[in-house]
């Protein structure tokens, strides 16, 4: 009797520092984060979805590094997901948001508080296109290592020495930092 | 038996001189991980010698020996460091210690010092 | 030793010398600590892009264990000493004296053994490079800081202040030589923006040697 085929794993592309990426099923987004905040969102029905890695709140008007900031990441994202999609950008409301990251590790640091600050920046930038953020898993002092299954939607998160956990749809885990 | 506190936010760095300690006499009364339950165990326990590391989080050395030196001006404090700084030190020494002992030593020497200081009359 | 991969990124001959200094006197420390030669092997002064700085130890999402130790002073920032398992527990066992393969996983004796272990190295360094720098000069570290960490979050943190402000990261990586032990230790000097006057690197397109 011949085995059962396995599947190929989906492709996985590792979104860098800085960067944002977006992709059809089948297809795994993956990256990694300290401060910076991931912000993740997919489109069920249509199976598509995006991740940029956003290092700081504000822009302030500078051009370059677009992917860095969460005021010009965010609109980069839903040009390139628009075009994935196929359509123009009225589909912004089928996208659902999660939010991961934003640590704060050394408490001694300078700008320790940045992880926050792209958290807070990232929910007002969604909360005014009217994306609903369905999970977030935020905070807190380790990096985190972070998946999103186009196909599925399922963002799947790996702290240091601990296990995986994909978040649900309503679920807010946030640390505060000890003060 | 003279009394001495160990302070050290590192555990190895306690127990190893908890080992040259015993070994010259001494018997270890106490030990504190931070300035603030070094000021603490001092406090509540008045030891003969403190063994002071000074860079630690919550409390650094040089607080907690200015701390200590005020509640007791004849408490007998022996800074032990990896900062081999000249001012540092020198302002270990103007805040009430007695000796310093730079990380990472040999342990001959912190064995000679606690043996000599555990012998004296004046501790 | 000190040029990064393109000519015009350098630092100035005494600030390569001020580096040195502190790897030769960290490695008499170190030596010292162990009981067995040792020495700090500076391998660069690394200009990189911010997207590469992260995976600069390998990849990014292999959990290791670090000390990261801020600095205050002239050269603010933070020095990560990333260390190797294997070869920390064989160390860890030689410092306590107990038989080899006793330490087998990160207990609170082992962390206290790599805090001890950071501690004594970044204070010589600093201490030999602040004074070569400027003579009386002195850099500040703060308590070392024990973390099971993704190298690339690590590295993510630390960098942070650089690359809110430059599109490229300066960054002094230094591996280590242990007599019996093969490492894969590390240890990765990065200044805040602060910090990067003190090397003699200006803002982003000047010329180090044009600097006053």
């Amino acid at each position: 009797m011949s085995p059962t085929p396995v599947p190929d794993p989906p492709p996985t592309t590792s979104v860098l520092i800085g960067q944002w990426a977006v992709a059809r099923a089948p297809a795994i987004l993956r990256t990694l984060l300290g401060s910076c905040v991931a912000i993740i969102l997919h489109d069920r029905a249509a199976r598509v979805g995006g991740m940029a890695h956003i290092m700081l709140p504000d822009s302030r008007g500078r051009a370059d590094g677009v992917g860095k900031y969460v005021d010009t990441a965010v609109p980069a994202l839903l040009d390139d997901l628009a075009r994935v999609q196929g359509r123009p950008l009225i589909g912004r409301s089928t996208f659902s948001a999660t939010l991961v990251g934003g640590a704060a590790m050394f408490r001694s640091a300078p700008n320790a508080d940045i992880g926050r600050q792209n958290l807070e920046a990232a929910e007002r930038i969604l909360q005014s296109l009217r994306i609903p953020v369905l999970a977030r898993d935020a905070g807190g002092t380790t990096g985190r290592n972070v998946t999103l299954d186009t196909a599925s939607g399922v963002v799947r998160v790996r702290i240091p020495g601990g296990p995986s956990y994909d978040l649900s749809a309503g679920v807010a885990r946030i640390e505060r930092p000890e003060t | 038996m003279k009394r001495l506190l160990i302070v050290d936010d590192a555990l190895i760095m306690r127990k190893l001189i908890r080992g040259v300690a015993e070994a010259a006499g001494w018997q270890v009364a106490a030990e504190a991980g931070d300035g603030q339950e070094a000021v603490e165990l001092y406090r509540s326990l008045r030891p003969d010698l403190v063994t002071l590391d000074l860079v630690m989080p919550v409390m650094g050395g040089l607080d907690a020996l200015r701390e200590i030196r005020a509640e007791d001006p004849e408490a007998r404090v022996i800074i032990v460091t990896a900062l081999d700084q000249k001012e540092t030190l020198a302002a270990s020494i103007r805040a009430g210690a007695m000796d310093f002992i730079v990380k990472p030593f040999q342990r001959e020497q912190m064995l000679g010092m606690l043996t000599k200081l555990g012998s004296s009359p004046d501790v | 030793m000190t040029r990064g991969d393109d000519p015009s990124d350098q630092v100035p001959r005494s600030i390569d010398a001020a580096i040195r200094r502190g790897a030769e006197a960290a490695s008499a420390s170190l030596s010292k600590w162990l009981g067995r030669p040792a020495s700090l092997v500076v391998s660069r002064v690394r200009f990189a892009e911010v997207t590469e700085a992260t995976e600069a130890l390998g990849p990014g999402d292999a959990v290791v264990a670090s000390c990261a130790i801020p600095l205050s002073g002239p050269l603010p920032g933070t020095v990560l000493m990333i260390f190797d398992d294997r070869a920390a527990m064989t160390m860890i066992d030689a410092l306590i004296g107990r038989p080899g393969g006793s330490s087998t996983d990160w207990g609170e004796m082992e962390r206290s053994a790599a805090q001890e272990t950071s501690n004594i190295v970044v204070c010589a360094f600093v201490n030999a490079m602040a004074e070569s720098l400027e003579p009386g000069g002195l850099m500040i570290p703060g308590p070392p800081e024990f973390r099971l960490e993704f190298a690339g979050s690590l590295i993510e943190f630390a960098l942070m202040d650089q690359a809110s402000r430059n599109d490229r990261i300066v960054m002094v990586e230094i591996h280590f030589s242990i007599d019996g032990i093969t490492n894969d230790w590390a240890m990765v000097i990065v200044p805040a923006t602060g910090g990067l006057g003190t090397l003699g690197i200006g803002p982003e397109g000047d010329d180090p040697g044009s600097l006053p």
